[in-house]
C-alpha cells in the first residue's frame, strides 16, 4: 500500500518498536503515514493550519493507542481511523468559531483552480472538497473517500440516513456543478 | 447513477491515497507530547496546540531549567526587595527590607498598588505543571539576559508596554543592590513574603473605544517578574508586556486591532518568595 515510503521496518516490527517508545521507529512510522493523513485532515478541516493541528492530536492518540492496535488490521486504515474521528471531534468542538469559506479563502481557491492543468489533479479535487459547506463536506468526505456506509455516517453523526443521502446527493450535485465550470473555464 | 459513481469514482481514485508534504516541525511537536501525559493532558485543554507542543518540549529539559530557576531565584528576590527600597521609599536602608516588601507588595506601581489593597479573595488559577516549557523559558532567558531578563525583552512588546521597560529600571537600584547581592540569601527572610497573586477581572472586553471595558488587564500582588503574552485561534502572538500594569486595548505589535474572538494568554511570573507562576487562560474580544 505504501511502498513508496522508503522504510526498514514493516508495519508490525514498527508497531512493537513504537509501542517499546523507540524515538527512531516513531518517527519512521510519522514520516510514513503524515503525508497521506494530512490529505484526509484536510478533506475535513477549514483550511491547513486546522488540518495540522488535528493531524497533530491525532498522532498521539495513534501513539498512546498503539498497544491496543490489533495485528490482524491494516495499520493505516487504523490510522486513518484515527484521523477521521479527531477530525470530526475538532469540527464539533468548533462548531461555533465555524464560519462559511471567507472571502479570501474563495479567492485564492478560484485563482489556483484556473491555472490547473487540464488533467484534473488531486490538489484541485482537495480543494473543491475543502470548499464544501461543512455539513455536505463531512458526508461526502466519509461516504466517497472514506467509503462509509450511510448508515454508519447515521450512526457516527447522530442523524438519520436520509440525511446523509440528501447531504451527500447534495453534495454530489454541487462538486458537478463545480467540475462542469472548471471544465468550461478551460 | 452513473454520475454518481464518476464523482464518488473520481474523488476517491484521486484522493484516497493522496499524500501532502508535511512540515517537518510538526513532528517535534507531537514527539514531545507522547510520553509525557501529565502535560499532554493538562494542555489538551487548552486552546494553542504550539503551546502544547511548546510546553511539551520543555519536558525534556525541565530538570536542567528547573535547577537554574532554583539557583537563581533566591539571589534575584533579593534584589529585587531592595529595588523596591529605592524605588518606593527612596532611601537605601536595607533594614526596612521586609516591611516595605510585605506591605508595598507589587513593585514600582503605584495604579496597581491602589488596587492590590482592596484585593482580597484568591481566584484559584490554572497552572501549568512546574515541569513544563514555562520553567525552562524563564531560567533561559534568564542565562541568556542576566538575572533581570523579565524587563528586557528580546523582541519590542507592543506601544503599552514601553511604560514597563522605563519603570522596572532595575539600574536605578543597582548601588543598594549590590550590597548584599553576594549575600547569601535568608530563607525566613524571603518567606516573610505573601504569595504572589495574579487576578483577572473581565476575560472578555471590547476594544472599540467607547469607554466601557475597552482593555484588558490583571491585577496582581507581591509579584517580582512578570510576563504576558497573548495569542489568537492561530497561535500568533498578538501582544507581550513585561509590565504588571499592563493594558492591551486589542491592538497586535502592527498596531491594528485584532479581530474579534478567542484568545489565549500565558504569563510567567515570579512572586517575591522566588516561586514561579505560570497561568495559561483564555480571553474574548467581541
Amino acid at each position: 500500500m505504501s511502498n513508496t515510503q522508503a522504510s526498514v521496518m514493516d508495519d508490525n516490527t514498527l508497531v512493537i518498536e513504537c509501542v517499546k517508545c523507540n524515538p527512531k521507529a516513531q518517527r519512521l512510522l510519522f514520516d510514513k503515514f503524515a503525508p497521506k493523513m494530512l490529505t484526509v485532515c484536510l478533506r475535513y478541516a477549514k483550511d491547513t493550519t486546522e488540518a495540522e493541528d488535528v493531524l497533530q492530536e491525532g498522532f498521539v492518540k495513534v501513539f498512546g493507542k498503539l498497544s491496543d492496535f490489533k495485528m490482524e488490521g491494516s495499520l493505516e486504515g487504523w490510522i486513518r481511523r484515527i484521523m477521521v474521528n479527531t477530525s470530526l471531534d475538532a469540527l464539533r468542538k468548533n462548531k461555533k468559531y465555524l464560519t462559511d469559506a471567507k472571502l479570501e479563502d474563495v479567492e485564492y481557491k478560484v485563482m489556483s483552480l484556473e491555472s490547473a492543468s487540464d488533467q484534473l489533479q488531486a490538489e484541485d479535487l482537495l480543494k473543491l472538497v475543502q470548499l464544501l459547506p461543512e455539513g455536505y463536506k463531512v458526508v461526502f468526505n466519509l461516504f466517497a473517500i472514506e467509503g462509509y456506509s450511510h448508515k454508519e455516517i447515521a450512526d457516527l453523526l447522530g442523524v438519520s440516513e436520509n440525511t446523509s443521502k440528501s447531504q451527500y446527493s447534495r453534495a454530489r450535485a454541487h462538486l458537478r456543478m463545480q467540475l462542469e465550470k472548471l471544465e468550461i473555464e478551460r | 447513477m452513473k454520475d454518481k459513481d464518476y464523482i464518488k469514482d473520481l474523488f476517491s481514485e484521486k484522493l484516497a491515497n493522496h499524500e501532502v508534504p508535511v512540515r517537518s516541525d510538526l513532528w517535534s511537536g507531537i514527539q514531545s507530547q507522547i510520553g509525557n501525559t501529565a502535560t499532554s493532558t493538562v494542555v489538551a485543554k487548552g486552546i494553542s496546540s504550539s503551546l502544547k507542543w511548546m510546553i511539551g518540549i520543555a519536558s525534556s529539559v525541565a530538570v536542567i531549567g528547573t535547577t537554574v530557576w532554583i539557583a537563581s531565584s533566591p539571589e534575584k528576590s533579593k534584589e529585587q526587595q531592595q529595588v523596591q527600597i529605592a524605588q518606593n521609599n527612596g532611601n537605601e536602608n536595607a533594614k526596612e527590607v521586609t516591611k516595605t516588601g510585605v506591605k508595598s507588595g507589587v513593585t514600582n506601581s503605584t495604579n496597581v498598588d491602589a488596587i492590590a489593597t482592596q484585593t482580597s479573595p484568591i481566584v484559584p488559577q490554572i497552572e501549568l505543571p512546574s515541569n513544563s516549557y514555562l520553567d525552562e523559558w524563564i531560567s533561559r532567558e534568564r542565562q541568556l539576559y542576566g538575572s533581570d531578563i523579565l524587563s528586557k525583552q528580546v523582541t519590542p512588546p507592543a506601544d503599552e508596554d514601553q511604560g514597563s521597560i522605563d519603570k522596572a529600571g532595575v539600574n536605578d537600584a543597582s548601588n543598594s543592590a549590590s550590597n548584599t547581592n553576594n549575600a547569601t540569601p535568608d530563607p525566613v527572610e524571603t518567606k516573610t513574603f505573601e504569595d504572589g497573586k495574579i487576578e483577572e477581572f473581565f476575560n472578555v472586553f471590547t476594544p472599540n473605544g467607547d469607554g466601557m471595558n475597552d482593555y484588558f488587564f490583571l491585577r496582581s500582588e507581591n509579584l517580582k517578574d512578570f510576563t504576558i503574552r497573548i495569542f489568537n485561534e492561530r497561535n500568533e502572538f498578538v501582544f507581550q508586556s513585561t509590565d504588571k500594569d499592563f493594558k492591551w486595548f486589542g491592538l497586535d505589535p502592527a498596531g491594528n486591532m485584532v479581530e474579534a474572538g478567542n484568545y489565549g494568554y500565558v504569563i510567567f511570573a515570579t512572586d517575591l518568595n522566588g516561586k514561579s507562576i505560570k497561568m495559561f487562560k483564555s480571553l474574548t474580544i467581541k
